[in-house]
């Protein structure tokens, strides 16, 4: 059992390592269009040179996030793992990453207010987007970095 | 006001028992990581935790936990 425990543990923190360096791709690659975009200087050579990082950083993301799924479909499915592997530790670990993505997101609210007093967004879509991927990349950004500590 | 830091003997309890930090983790249900943190001083166990750990070393809390001076 507690090789079980180790080794989820272990796998656990691993695919979340690759998701947030998938996220950090993504979400890099989204934000450098949507500054160019925004100020007009998005050429076309530009769109597609940025493209392929998105697009990697997308099937990274996709990846790990489906593999995330599997592994707590397998915690899921033992109730003692469940309580072990949920602890009292990772519990508190939830509550400050959600806490730190909750504040990253008031920060990109404040960034993208800014923003637009200098340039007047015209895609209003892409900031509820934008909003959205700072929260919840923030959020598991905070959680990888109280794990891996 | 200063900020006052929990000290442990975790580690010379478990010694003393001869269990590693797995051992100890399963014997009180949480991850081994929790029993690290919690050694390393990096994590504050709950009251909970704090009386599972006493009562699986047969210690008092006090005796694990202290404030430090």
């Amino acid at each position: 059992m507690n090789d079980i425990i180790e080794r989820i543990d272990r796998k656990r923190r691993k695919i979340l390592g690759t998701y947030v360096i998938g996220a950090i791709v993504f979400f890099g690659a989204w934000i450098v269009r949507f500054i160019l975009k925004e100020t007009g200087i998005l050429t076309d050579p530009l769109d597609y040179a940025i493209a392929v990082p998105f697009a990697i950083g997308l099937i990274i993301l996709l990846y790990s996030f489906g593999a995330l799924i599997r592994v707590n479909k397998e915690i899921k499915t033992n109730p003692a793992l469940q309580e072990t592997l949920n602890d009292e530790r990772l519990q508190l670990n939830t509550l400050l990453a959600f806490k730190y993505g909750f504040f990253a997101m008031l920060a990109g609210l404040a960034f993208f207010a800014v923003f637009n007093l200098f340039f007047p967004i015209k895609d209003t879509r892409s900031v509820f987007f934008g909003l959205l991927m700072v929260g919840a990349f923030s959020y598991n950004l905070k959680f990888y970095r109280l794990e891996k500590d | 006001m200063p900020r006052e830091t929990l000290r442990n003997t975790l580690k010379v309890h478990r010694a003393r028992m001869d269990w590693t930090q797995e051992e100890l983790a399963r014997r009180v249900g949480v991850t081994r990581k929790t029993i690290n943190t919690i050694e390393n001083g990096i994590f504050v166990p709950s009251t909970v935790l704090a009386l599972k750990l006493a009562r699986v070393f047969g210690v008092r809390v006090e005796d694990l936990f202290q404030l430090a001076e």
